[in-house]
């Protein structure tokens, strides 16, 4: 459960105005999911919104804190910021293309259906990606040797 | 009992890319997404539950191209903005203690259905237009009540954020040198574009499916609309559906029966006698393509009018497709008697191949592609 909750927020007449008219839509969207789907395929339903969100918080979120910390101790930090962007980014194409790399939905009488080689169309993307984080690495390094060398010039600090 | 995420907590807090601001930014994005992924897929329902009290116009034709294509695309766009939305408010997931007072645990709890649906729907969305069932229920149902369970848990998110929302988004947006930590002043604002430009690829990546100009950059959809029999997508087979036979047969006639003033059995000359008609309609999938095709056939309301229907009476089309659920679909009056309703025979002028309803399929305005009944054998006006 991913929060935005703050335990010290002071909780107004708004968030007693949202709760009814946001509870009474939540109780409506129970109620049709149980009509719809019957009491059993509604518990699975249930077990799936909750599994994505644990999976998220347990699996997911500290995977990514992890990587940003082991990248902010590997990485200089001039240009940690477009590789910590070009890992995230890399890595959120990569989760949504995991579908279409697999190819779980092709039917294989149906050219119609993924009909790409998605291999290779994340490899263009990342590729895109890294070659946009290169060029900003590139020009940022430039330019902090730019100034160094400036200040050099003035006889000031050199960082 | 002392927090042991408490020191990570506060530092990360501390960072503007965790901060206040940071999650109000992103949390306002996303309530803009989700309003328009709720609005138009309410709307895609409606289109496919009709109901005593919502026709679907006939009007604008390319409607449904529109709101669907904007559902998905928008679904796709969200994906970047939650989950940095939950990357940014996560350290405060460790908050303790975890909660003060009965209103701040209500709040806190209301998260579980908010988080929970939120990737529920985005992950069964992506699974769904890639032709991708791991889920043990049937997608639209699933997909459509979570959805309400999300929108209200998001109401009252909002009602509990509403003042600190405006008090973030109050504050000037210019960065001082004196952030915290020693941290980079532009840290936000890099963060929020490096979010907006993940948000921007992916668009640019699969929006394409739908925006033809663009389909060459479409690198990451699951469709494309010129790839297919015939020059575009197919989404149930003449194989698949098991009316190879059935469809080429010397027997196959259509139906006209119910409210009529003539019961009808009309092969495809029958139909092709009462005049053939042009018109360029899309066909726009509930997976989010869709294509613009010229189709030829008969007019639904010729028809009608040949069965002395009345005027404005609404239609139930059945297919040669047994056991599925779109098989069948309900036309309304409106789009019934519509003048580029038809029973189309031939697209961009050839006569449709068998994947695509041959010989005979209907195509009317402003309709989802799984509406558009293939390989049509009955017309029930009611």
């Amino acid at each position: 459960m991913s929060g935005s909750g703050d335990t010290t927020d002071r909780l107004g007449p708004s968030f007693w105005v949202g709760l009814v008219i946001g509870g009474a839509i939540m109780a409506f969207g129970v109620r049709g999911a149980l009509a719809g789907l019957g009491a059993h395929r509604s518990l699975e339903l249930a077990e799936w919104v909750v599994g994505l969100d644990v999976a998220h918080d347990l699996l997911l979120a500290p995977v990514v804190v992890a990587v940003g910390l082991f990248l902010a101790w590997l990485v200089p930090a001039t240009i940690a910021g477009p590789v910590r962007a070009a890992v995230a980014i890399s890595g959120l194409v990569v989760l949504f293309s995991v579908p279409l790399i697999t190819a779980w939905g092709r039917h294989p009488a149906n050219s119609s259906t993924l009909p790409l080689n998605y291999a290779h169309s994340v490899l263009i993307v990342l590729g895109l990606i890294w070659f946009t984080a290169a060029t900003v690495i590139i020009v940022r390094v430039a330019r902090n040797r730019r100034v160094i060398r400036f200040r050099s010039d003035l006889g000031g600090p050199r960082s | 009992m002392t927090n042991p995420f408490a020191a990570w907590r506060d530092t990360t807090v501390a960072d503007p890319r965790h901060d206040e601001r940071t999650a109000a930014i992103l949390g306002l994005s996303l309530g803009v997404a989700f309003t328009i992924c709720f609005a138009t897929g309410i709307y895609s329902h409606l289109a496919q539950q009709p109901t005593s009290w919502f026709d679907l116009p006939a009007s604008p034709a390319g409607l449904y191209r529109v709101t669907q294509g904007l559902h998905v695309a928008t679904g796709i766009a969200s994906v970047p903005l939650l989950l940095a939305k939950l990357w940014a408010v996560f350290p405060r997931l460790f908050a303790w203690p975890p909660f003060v007072g009965i209103a701040n645990a209500i709040e806190r709890l209301a998260l579980l259905p908010l988080v929970g649906g939120a990737l529920f729907l985005l992950f069964s969305g992506v699974a769904n237009i890639d032709l991708w069932y791991p889920l043990p229920f049937f997608f639209p149902t699933a997909h459509y009540w979570v959805a309400w369970i999300t929108i209200g848990a998001l109401i009252v998110h909002i009602g509990a954020k509403l003042t600190v929302t405006r008090r973030a988004l109050a504050r000037p947006a210019v960065p001082t040198a004196n952030s915290p930590n020693g941290t980079d002043p532009l840290a936000r604002r890099r963060f929020l574009t490096g979010v907006g430009a993940a948000a921007g690829l992916l668009t640019v990546a699969t929006v394409g499916q739908t925006i033809a100009p663009l389909q060459r950059l479409a690198l990451l959809a699951p469709r494309r609309p010129d790839t297919g029999t015939q020059g575009f997508p197919v989404n149930r087979t003449a194989a698949e559906a098991g009316i190879i036979e059935a469809a080429q047969s010397a027997a196959y006639r259509v139906a006209v029966t119910g409210a009529v003033g003539t019961a009808l059995s009309l092969s495809i000359d029958d139909l092709r006698a009462l005049g053939l008609h042009e018109t360029t309609l899309p066909i726009a999938c509930v997976e989010g393509w869709s294509v613009s095709k010229r189709w030829r056939g008969v007019r639904l309301r010729d028809v009608l009018e040949h069965a002395g229907a009345p005027t404005g009476s609404g239609v139930f089309v059945t297919g040669l497709e047994q056991g599925g659920l779109y098989g069948q679909s309900e036309v309304n009056g409106d789009q019934a008697w519509a003048a580029n309703t038809l029973l189309a025979m031939e697209v961009d002028r050839e006569a449709l191949s068998l994947d695509h309803g041959y010989p005979v399929r209907l195509i009317a305005p402003n309709r989802p592609g799984v509406l558009q009944t293939k390989w049509i054998t009955g017309i029930e006006v009611r």
